[in-house]
């Protein structure tokens, strides 16, 4: 249940969430498995709004992920981040009834990738620093990672709003 | 000396009033001198006169018999007009003069001739609202300038504070609402429902008259004057009381929670990424003119299709409404992004919405906004970047942004960035929010850290039983606490209050604000559930000119107000300090006397407050000396106070119930008034939620209480020109045989 998920973060504001302790267990063992890689192709690029960054993305990887149920809540408080790596991935659906959710990150994927509920902050606030401190810490802590294969060729879409269509996952 | 010689011709019925000094009576003198002068007043008693007189409406007229030149003389709060409205020195009989306060107190006016004078004493008073409600609570009546429709209209002569006009009778009406002028141009009296009702003023104790019960009708409210016709004589003229000419009208308010007189179209349409809108209007705006836009951003999870409920209705009510695709994920800079592009879309491409139904229809130049969560304090961050220069749009500016409203905001930034500054916003929260739950365990879901930080005028209502997503159609149910209210009922509150605020500021026309200012037992919105229960709040601007007499900002010292006026109080657990719980939970700690405020939690909050308690059997006082510089509260019309119950304090849980107290004035003379709120107000229980702690109990609720200052004169000679003490009564007597509260601010206020 959502009490559960959140009441074990400290009583601090989000920008004093330390990214560099070891996330929590249940969330690196809340995502199951990754589904499918898919490298994807943009012809309009846009501005990745998920990371202090904010950088245009033309290309990157869209990822479809199974989870455990109770983690595919959303709420309006703070709620568990989605690293890839070290970036906030942009979730594009959620779908309670396969527990599966589809995200996105600017990144080319390949290999053992870390993919993890990490702590509640903001996607919009987490630099690049913060990324990189979030995935030492993850590695740290234990979690072992997805192997995602080598890409066959980028898929080609139009635009952002042709990589989140739900009818893609 | 004789005075009975003097007859009263064109006022019948009326008693000389003057005394002649050193002057032969009529008979004696031959005609030499035949000064006559008279009044409406009762023999032997000062003729009542009120401030704020408005031309000759609310004077006194005297009538000056005999051919004589005399001249005028004058003492006190009081001056002498012709019928022109001029002030005049001297007088030439037969005429008639008119008489008006300048101010409050005793004076007298000296028409002296060749050989004689005659004195007419009177007496300045402030006006004060005709209109009320009869209380079982002392003073036993209470003042309103708003009613529901449907309410009886109750008029409230205090033969205590017209002495002069006992055993006169009159006529009242209850007429449309005009202004001076035209009360000037036409000032014959027309009845909102025909003839007026016969009154007269007897000795004794107020007597509410009753003069029938009205229908709001068709618009949000009606305003009407209430006249008191002393003569009779079917016009409004000296001489004759009203409430609506100087002073605020009757506003009757309508059903806020019914749909309002438009039938409304919706489309869809979309700009592009994060562009998709909902756009609700009125269907025949084109006879209506440019009307204001409404804007909804919704929260995380969310859609902009779940408004339905609330463009609906503001549309119903004359509002173009659009709800939009907000960027929540992200955190709250794109969430205030996507409420300015979305916002600058629309006024940009009307003509792509309805078939171009709105071009030339939308008014850019008044917007309201309003978010809920991650969107509410999206829609506060996104005035931040308008005021700091961030975001410019191209159709439109700050100053166009008339009100910010929020619903149950989160607050992940510094309230210094999530900044609404001097607009006027509105919170409105749910206490069984299951999501931004307003608990102490996390500084994002302590809301009222915004409306603290709001430097304009600003309201909140904290419902009892809301969950967070009873706020739209459809997200999750996770209300957590008793007795939840459902969807239905919230969003029933919801209209009520968003329809009030946005029609204020988007409108000019602050009448519907009385469901803010009026505390919510004493003045329930009309289709509320009987067992609903909203805690309130109202602050004006501080620019508005209140006279605080404590809001504990400054002088952090339980025995100094903020005013510099010595405070002295005989509750037990006194303590100043800031509005911030101390230990991130609700659990009852002696160590931490501010528990469950959460006003003040992070960066650039300020607000601080005061806390009291006492335990069953005593009858604490909080009595602060008012300085001098407000001890005339003619500027004001109310004694303004936010307080709270302390949840989960020991003696909260013991007295277990809605809490009053009493309010008492102390003038120069040492003449005392006290007004008991407890049957127009009530400081409700803190919702009994469980968790964050032992206990049962949610965060501190404060409401704001204003008392009308008129009510402290109402049988009681008190001088409200020269106020030394303002003191609060707690204990059995005053409605509580024991409990804690806290204190936000005392002030006279408007």
């Amino acid at each position: 249940m959502i009490p559960l998920l959140f009441g074990l973060a400290a009583a601090a504001e989000p920008a004093d969430v330390d990214l560099s302790t070891a996330p929590d267990a249940a969330g690196v063992a809340a995502v199951r498995a990754v589904v499918r890689a898919e490298p994807f192709v943009l012809e309009l690029p846009y501005r990745y709004d998920w990371s202090a960054a904010h950088p245009t993305v033309q290309s990157g990887t869209r990822l479809v992920l199974s989870v455990a149920p109770e983690w595919l809540a959303v709420r309006d408080a703070r709620m568990p981040t989605l690293f890839v790596e070290g970036v906030p991935a942009e979730v594009l659906w959620r779908d309670p009834v396969t527990s599966t959710m589809g995200v996105e990150v600017p990144l080319a994927l390949s290999g053992t990738v870390q993919v993890w509920f990490g702590p509640p902050v903001l996607p919009e606030t987490v630099t690049a620093e913060d990324g990189a401190r979030a995935l030492a810490a993850a590695r740290a802590g234990g979690a072992t990672g997805f192997l995602v294969p080598a890409s066959l060729a980028p898929i080609r879409l139009a635009d952002h709003a042709a990589l989140a269509t739900p009818s893609s996952h | 000396m004789s005075t009975s010689a003097l007859a009263a011709p064109g006022y019948a019925g009326t008693v000389l009033l003057a005394l002649l000094l050193g002057c032969p009576s009529p008979t004696d003198s031959a005609g030499a001198c035949d000064l006559q002068v008279e009044t409406a007043g009762a023999p032997g008693v000062p003729l009542t006169l009120l401030t704020g007189a408005v031309g000759l409406l609310g004077t006194e007229p005297v009538s000056i018999g005999g051919a004589f030149d005399a001249k005028v003389r004058v003492s006190g709060p009081v001056e002498v007009l012709d019928a022109t409205g001029a002030v005049v020195k001297t007088v030439s009989g037969p005429t008639e003069v008119y008489l008006r306060a300048t101010g409050v107190g005793a004076g007298e006016v000296t028409f002296k001739g060749d050989g004689c004078a005659a004195v007419v004493e009177v007496l300045g008073k402030l006006a004060a609202p005709l209109v009320g409600q009869p209380r079982e609570e002392q003073p036993g009546w209470r003042s309103m300038t708003s009613l529901w429709s449907g309410d009886t209209i109750y008029l409230g002569l205090d033969p205590a504070r017209f002495p002069d006009r006992v055993g006169r009778e009159f006529d009242a009406w209850v007429v449309d609402h005009r202004s001076a002028e035209a009360w000037a141009a036409d000032p014959t009296l027309v009845g909102h429902f025909g003839a007026p009702v016969a009154g007269k003023l007897e000795e004794g104790a107020l007597v509410p008259l009753s003069l029938g019960a009205l229908d709001a009708g068709a618009d949000l409210h009606l305003d009407l004057d209430v006249v008191v016709d002393a003569d009779r004589d079917g016009q409004l003229g000296p001489g004759d009381l009203v409430q609506g000419v100087g002073t605020d009208p009757l506003s009757v308010l309508t059903d806020l929670t019914a749909a309002g007189p438009h039938a409304v179209d919706t489309v869809d349409v979309s700009g592009g990424y994060f562009l998709g809108e909902r756009v609700y209007w009125p269907t025949d705006i084109a006879a209506m003119g440019p009307r204001p836009l409404v804007v909804i951003s919704h929260g995380n999870g969310h859609l902009y299709t779940w408004y339905d409920y609330l463009g609906e209705h503001l549309a119903s009510w004359g509002y173009v409404v659009m709800s939009h695709e907000n960027n929540t994920g992200p955190g709250i800079e794109t969430a205030s992004t996507t409420t300015l592009t979305n916002t600058d879309w629309l006024l940009g491409h009307l003509d792509q919405i309805g078939d171009g139904a709105l071009v030339g229809l939308v008014d850019a130049t008044r917007i309201g906004w309003i978010g809920h969560s991650r969107g509410g304090e999206g829609v506060v961050r996104a005035y931040d970047r308008l005021v700091e220069g961030d975001y410019t749009p191209e159709n439109f500016g700050p100053d166009d942004v008339r009100f910010i409203a929020s619903i149950a905001p989160t607050v992940f930034n510094s309230v210094k960035d999530s900044d609404p500054h001097d607009r006027p916003y509105f919170l409105l929260a749910g206490t069984a929010d299951g999501d931004v739950t307003g608990g102490v365990d996390y500084n994002e879901t302590q809301f009222f850290r915004i409306w603290e930080r709001d430097t304009g005028p600003k309201a909140a209502a904290y419902v009892h039983g809301a969950s967070h997503n009873d706020f739209n159609c459809c997200g999750t149910e996770e209300g957590q606490g008793p007795e939840l209210i459902g969807r239905e009922e919230a969003q029933v509150i919801a209209r009520a209050y968003l329809l009030a605020f946005a029609h204020a500021f988007l409108d000019d026309d602050p009448a519907p604000l009385a469901v803010f200012k009026e505390e919510y037992a004493g003045f329930t919105p009309l289709s509320f559930a009987d067992d609903d229960v909203v805690a309130t709040g109202w602050r004006n601007a501080p620019g508005a000119g209140d006279g605080v007499l404590d809001d504990f900002q400054t002088e952090n010292d339980v025995a100094v107000a903020s005013s510099g006026g010595a405070v002295t109080c005989t509750a037990t657990d006194v303590v100043e300090d800031r509005l911030r719980d101390g230990d991130g939970q609700f659990g009852w700690s002696d160590a931490d006397p501010m528990n469950a405020m959460t006003h003040n939690t992070g960066q650039g909050d300020e607000a601080r407050g005061m806390v009291l308690s006492w335990p069953s059997g005593a009858s604490p006082t909080w009595a602060v000396a008012v300085p001098d510089a407000l001890a005339d509260t003619r500027p004001w019309t109310h004694l303004s106070l936010s307080i709270t119950q302390r949840s989960r304090h020991p003696q909260t849980v013991a007295w277990g119930w809605a809490l009053a107290f009493g309010v008492t004035l102390v003038d120069a003379d040492g003449v005392s008034a006290t007004v008991d709120v407890a049957d127009q107000a009530e400081v409700p229980l803190p919702y009994q939620r469980v968790g964050l702690g032992a206990g049962r109990g949610w965060a501190n609720e404060f409401v704001t209480v204003r008392v009308p200052l008129a009510d402290f004169t109402v049988g009681s000679p008190i001088d409200l020109t020269r106020i030394t003490t303002v003191q609060l009564d707690f204990g059995a007597d005053h409605g509580a045989e024991e409990g804690a509260v806290g204190l936000d601010s005392v002030e006279f206020a408007r």
